[in-house]
């Protein structure tokens, strides 16, 4: 019935089916070895830094390993970028807004007296505040297709899923450790019973699309709903915790699926036993979507042959992958998950599943180490080191750099997975604070960049250019946490009727919506053009790599779009409240938007188009007042800012 | 014939290209969207023909170059349309044991319409609609269609993609990104929506994995037809034109800085292009321009037609100018859950004189020969009763009707059981259904694929027969 969801597990599994086939016992096979001897699939190692020609150079460890093989092919990293630039970076990167003129001021003063001790105490800054775990849980939420509704035809709204949202924000600024944070995630509930954070934090279970069938329907069409919901669950998990594209081995139409499907129903049945479910939560009873096992019996499970769901012939014991095991059965975990633990309102296998996959020695714990290191050097790069970021198997790419990789992984559950760790030691990097500038004689050589030796400009995301425009126009709400808002849409941008709570026609554009994009209400069927007209993904599955598309919808969005207009307004009446003056106006804009002055040729056009506008709204007919019309050139001339490349690109 | 030089696979030269064009290019992510809309942007007009880039060329000769797919959302009765079935008259009123979606079936149910045959080929065409009758010489009937799922949306989403579950790229999509579109200032794939919005949203057009360029835009009929056409209120024409040439000034050194950087040239040329938009996506919705006999061909003079009819006309005019993929929504939902007579009375009123005007419009101006049309819903409904006088979801067995460009008239292909129940004869499924669509359209339904999560998908999974009988 899923066909296109049988991604195969990669060739691995296949010559993997074949050995257990062959052996239906646990000996090991000659391919079950080959499979287990992939890259991803290794223990993690301690790998030695390269020595490099220009130690001078180097600035963190990371930067042995990229400048070794720049060396190799005899090119040089980009110059570091200038000081005014480098606080646009970070800040966005970090925090997902721009820095204010006074920042941007004292940074550069800073940098001049000393950069590297300037860019760590920037880092430091920046990691402290409380908008990077809002700016990082965006990336996160994506992987967890977290959204506010439950999508299919009724997208009722999940008035309380927030809390999800709120666990990864709060998690991130904690800095909580990440082995932890996946552990919670698929079973705070059955680790640490009474913690508001643990037990809302298995929301990344229930975070998917859900159509809530009424019982009275036919037994079949539940069946089907309930199979393909706890797919979406394991494929969720595999994809966005083990890179690992699991919802293959639902299959029932491919010649190498005996095992990988017993292997996939064997890891099913730990979410068989449970469901999504609203309950109090925490310490005061918060109410909260989370994940419930049913009972402290679990449900049995069954191999369902060709996928068929009526199949009842070959019950399955909760399993795990054996190409990731070393030494430990699945029963081993569930005994230790069981053990001083005597709930008996749940089956533990949750928690069995939590400490397999972030076991290093014996699990899953090396592959889930690698992945979420891409994932977060992808994000400060714009590219992983695995180009295929959600795709570690035999089928993804190969690192650019496997050495930085490993070391990496190595060195973050070394230090016990610690995010902040990572990143601090990646924005303090020579490679990270190189320049955007392109070269040409470089790309002759290294057309994608693969060897960083440059970083380049980074799009804003939909949320970011969003919050941007509001930060910039002095009206951003930074009111943190709780229920999300919902910003108005217009009536000719609701593309889907849904059958439960219809999107409200009454929303305002007022205080209570401008707060950041990432506490905005994301109704499944009712996508928010903006956002959506700049890649947001549509939460129906994990997505580790937004597209990042050029297209003219996008240029309508910013020359009419009402919220884009509006935020034009609002930054040219704080220009106008702080300015007279045009040049002294033009000033200020570029550094509000850019954090930078502008150029002659700049200040020039600037004047000419300011000047220009006036004349000709002072011409047109309704003869409004001198007020008026210098606003509306001025809020003219504060929407081309934001169309600017430099204002959606970030050096 | 040396057919592999004259007909290659378009998709792999296609992406030979792009790749080639980006690797010079050097940009970075996006990078098919950019190479389409820098492609289309070649298109406006600088360039002479013989210097264009050249379009994906199809697998084979294609025999549309377009579809227009007028989709009956809410799901049609077969028995009370197309496909009368005289053992439902002999057994009605009788209970049977059957499952149906919603529960507590009801005994077999008569059509409460009459039926005649006509043309040349006799099909059978129900009272309610005479005037889509006239063309059942020209039309194949497929009245052995079958899905996977009993409920609107996962059945919505199935039909449109395939799978019955959402997020995965729609035909049009899949359609678009194999073949690109022949306009520059409209989409190339769009969509008339409709008055009480389409169940399950944008993911019904949307592009899944793919390039999200080429997901559907939903038109309007009434007022603008794209999102953000009209201009802030006080922002005129020639205010936005100053300000892209401010913008050109001021991204200029930006641009100097980070030469090589496709995208931001692509970026700016968006602007340009949105801004053309909003005039050609206008004039191409504008129907005032056409004759009041054209209008009353296409039933926009009757009030019970006039929206479907509108989105039909408009149709026509987007096939016209080049756009690839129309797929048109019916408004208000054939979902007769009860009082069937009424409901399908109504939707067949609305929808019976914009089908005969569009069908005989693409006639007299020679698109017919280029144009695919298709007429279906998402799922069929039960030979049985349901609040004594509607049916409930079937989605065992439905109808779907294909004319136009590579379809043979005059076709009944497959058959239902002797009460409708379901497909036992010649079975399509939805697969073969969109294999035949990409045939038609020069395109090899297992060569068009796209890597994603390290495999090869297809619009038709690992599945699919072209239904060659129905073929001309």
């Amino acid at each position: 019935m899923n066909r296109l969801r049988c991604y195969l597990l990669a060739g691995l599994l296949a010559s993997l089916a074949a050995a257990r086939v062959a052996s239906g016992a646990d000996r090991v096979e000659p391919q079950l070895e080959r499979a287990r001897a992939h890259w991803a699939f290794q223990r993690l190692r301690a790998v030695e830094p390269p020595a490099v020609k220009t130690a001078e150079r180097v600035r963190t460890p990371i930067d042995r390993f990229i400048l070794a093989a720049l060396e190799a092919r005899g090119l040089e990293p980009a110059p570091p970028l200038d000081a005014g630039r480098m606080i646009r970076r970070v800040s966005f990167d970090v925090a997902g807004l721009p820095p204010d003129p006074a920042e941007v001021e004292q940074f550069c003063a800073d940098a001049e007296r000393d950069r590297t001790a300037a860019a760590a105490a920037l880092a430091d800054r920046l990691l402290d505040s409380r908008h990077y775990g809002e700016r990082w849980a965006r990336h996160w939420l994506d992987v967890a297709r977290y959204a506010d509704s439950d999508g299919m035809e009724s997208d009722a709204d999940r008035s309380h899923a927030y809390h999800y949202r709120d666990f990864v924000i709060r998690a991130l600024n904690d800095d909580i450790p990440f082995d932890t944070f996946v552990r919670w995630q698929l079973a705070g509930d059955e680790i640490e019973p009474g913690n508001l954070q643990a037990e809302a934090a298995t929301g990344f279970l229930t975070a998917g699309p859900n159509q809530v069938l009424e019982d009275k329907f036919l037994e079949e069409e539940r069946l089907r709903n309930r199979y393909n919901e706890l797919d979406d669950m394991l494929s969720t998990l595999g994809t966005g915790m083990l890179g690992l594209t699991l919802g293959c081995a639902r299959c029932h139409d491919h010649k190498y699926d005996a095992v990988p499907s017993r292997e996939y129903y064997s890891m099913l049945s730990a979410l068989h036993s449970g469901d999504r479910k609203q309950v109090k939560i925490g310490p005061e009873g918060t109410e909260a979507l989370v994940f419930r096992d049913f009972g402290g019996e679990p449900r049995t499970t069954w191999l369902f042959a060709r996928g068929n769901f009526y199949d009842h012939d070959q019950p399955v014991q909760l399993g795990f992958l054996d190409v990731l095991s070393r030494d430990r059965t699945a029963e081993d975990y569930w005994n230790d998950a069981r053990r001083d633990r005597p709930r008996r309102d749940t089956t533990y296998q949750r928690a069995a599943l939590a400490a397999w996959i972030t076991d290093v020695d014996h699990g899953a714990g090396a592959l889930a180490a690698r992945v979420i290191v891409n994932r977060v050097w992808q994000h400060h790069f714009g590219e992983g080191l695995v180009r295929t970021v959600s795709d570690f198997g035999a089928r993804g790419e190969l690192p650019t750099h496997p050495e930085l990789l490993e070391w990496l992984a190595d060195d973050f559950v070394a230090h016990g997975w610690k995010l902040k760790r990572l990143h601090r030691m990646i924005l303090t990097s020579a490679v990270y604070q190189q320049g955007a500038t392109w070269d040409a004689a470089k790309a002759r050589i290294d057309v994608e960049n693969r060897l960083l030796g440059c970083r380049p400009p980074q799009r804003l995301e939909a949320e970011i250019l969003r919050d941007a425009m509001l930060s910039v126009s002095g009206t951003l709400n930074l009111e943190p946490y709780g229920p999300a808002f919902k910003p108005p849409i217009s009536a000719e941008a609701m593309l889907a009727r849904n059958t439960k709570d219809p999107y409200p026609s009454d929303a305002r554009d007022d205080a209570a919506t401008r707060r950041r994009s990432v506490y905005m209400f994301h109704k499944r069927v009712v996508p928010y053009p903006l956002l959506q007209a700049f890649d947001r993904p549509d939460a129906q599955q994990a997505c580790g790599r937004r597209d990042q598309t050029t297209v003219a919808p996008q240029g309508l969005a910013l020359l009419n779009d009402p919220f884009v207009r509006a935020r034009s307004v609002d930054f040219a009446s704080r220009l106008l409240q702080e300015q007279a003056d045009d040049e002294q106006l033009i000033a200020r804009a570029f550094q509000f938007a850019l954090a930078r002055p502008p150029t002659t040729a700049e200040r020039y056009a600037s004047l000419e188009f300011l000047k220009a506008q006036t004349a000709k709204r002072q011409g047109r007919g309704s003869c409004p007042s001198a007020p008026e019309v210098r606003l509306a050139a001025v809020a003219d001339y504060c929407q081309a800012i934001f169309s600017l490349n430099e204002f959606i690109y970030i050096d | 014939m040396s057919r592999p030089k004259q007909f290659p696979c378009g998709r792999m030269e296609r992406i030979v290209d792009r790749r080639h064009f980006l690797q010079r290019a050097g940009a970075g992510a996006g990078m098919l969207a950019l190479a389409d809309l820098l492609h289309r942007d070649a298109l406006l007009g600088d360039e002479p023909p013989a210097n264009r880039p050249a379009l994906p060329v199809p697998h084979f000769p294609a025999q549309a170059q377009s579809v227009i797919w007028l989709f009956m959302e809410g799901a049609p009765s077969a028995v009370d349309v197309f496909d009368p079935k005289p053992e439902l008259d002999k057994g009605h009123g009788k209970k049977i044991a059957i499952d149906v979606f919603n529960g507590s079936p009801g005994p077999l149910m008569k059509s409460p319409f009459r039926f005649k045959q006509y043309g040349q080929s006799g099909a059978w065409v129900c009272e309610k609609y005479t005037n889509v009758a006239k063309h059942v010489d020209d039309i194949a009937f497929i009245k052995s269609c079958y899905g996977e799922a009993a409920d609107h949306v996962p059945a919505l989403y199935q039909i449109n993609t395939g799978l019955a579950r959402p997020g995965f790229p729609s035909a049009g999509a899949w359609i678009t990104y194999g073949l690109g579109s022949d306009t520059q200032n409209l989409p190339g794939y769009v969509v008339h929506g409709n008055t009480q919005r389409v169940k399950g949203g944008p993911l019904n057009w949307g592009a899944g994995f793919l390039p999200s360029t080429h997901q559907g835009t939903l038109f309007r009929s009434q007022g603008n037809p794209i999102l953000n056409l009209e201009r802030p209120s006080g922002v005129t024409r020639d205010d936005q034109r100053a300000q892209l040439d401010l913008l050109a000034r001021l991204n200029d050194e930006h641009l100097r800085e980070h030469a090589g950087r496709a995208d931001l040239l692509a970026r700016i040329r968006s602007f340009e292009l949105a801004f053309h938009m909003q005039t050609e996506a206008a004039e191409v919705v504008d129907l005032s321009r056409e004759s009041p006999e054209t209008r009353a061909m296409y039933g926009i003079d009757r009030a019970q037609s006039r929206s479907f009819g509108t989105k039909c006309l408009m149709a026509r005019r987007l096939v016209e100018s080049g756009v690839r993929f129309v797929q048109v929504f019916s408004d208000g939902e054939w979902d007769a859950h009860s009082k069937l007579t009424e409901n399908h009375s109504t939707h067949c009123a609305a929808t019976d004189v914009p089908i005969d005007g569009l069908l005989t419009d693409l006639k007299r101006r020679g698109l017919w020969d280029a144009t695919l049309v298709i007429w279906g819903g998402e799922l069929g409904r039960m030979p049985v009763s349901q609040n004594g006088d509607g049916r409930d979801h079937n989605p065992h067995a439905f109808l779907t009707w294909l004319a136009g460009a590579g379809i043979q008239g005059g076709v009944s292909y497959g058959a239902s059981d002797e009460i409708g129940h379901k497909a036992v004869v010649n079975r399509v499924s939805v697969h073969d259904l969109h294999a035949t669509m990409l045939h038609l359209l020069g395109i090899d339904h297992k060569r068009l694929t796209y890597l994603h999560n390290g495999r090869s998908f297809r619009l038709t999974d690992v599945a699919g027969e072209v239904i060659q009988d129905i073929l001309a």
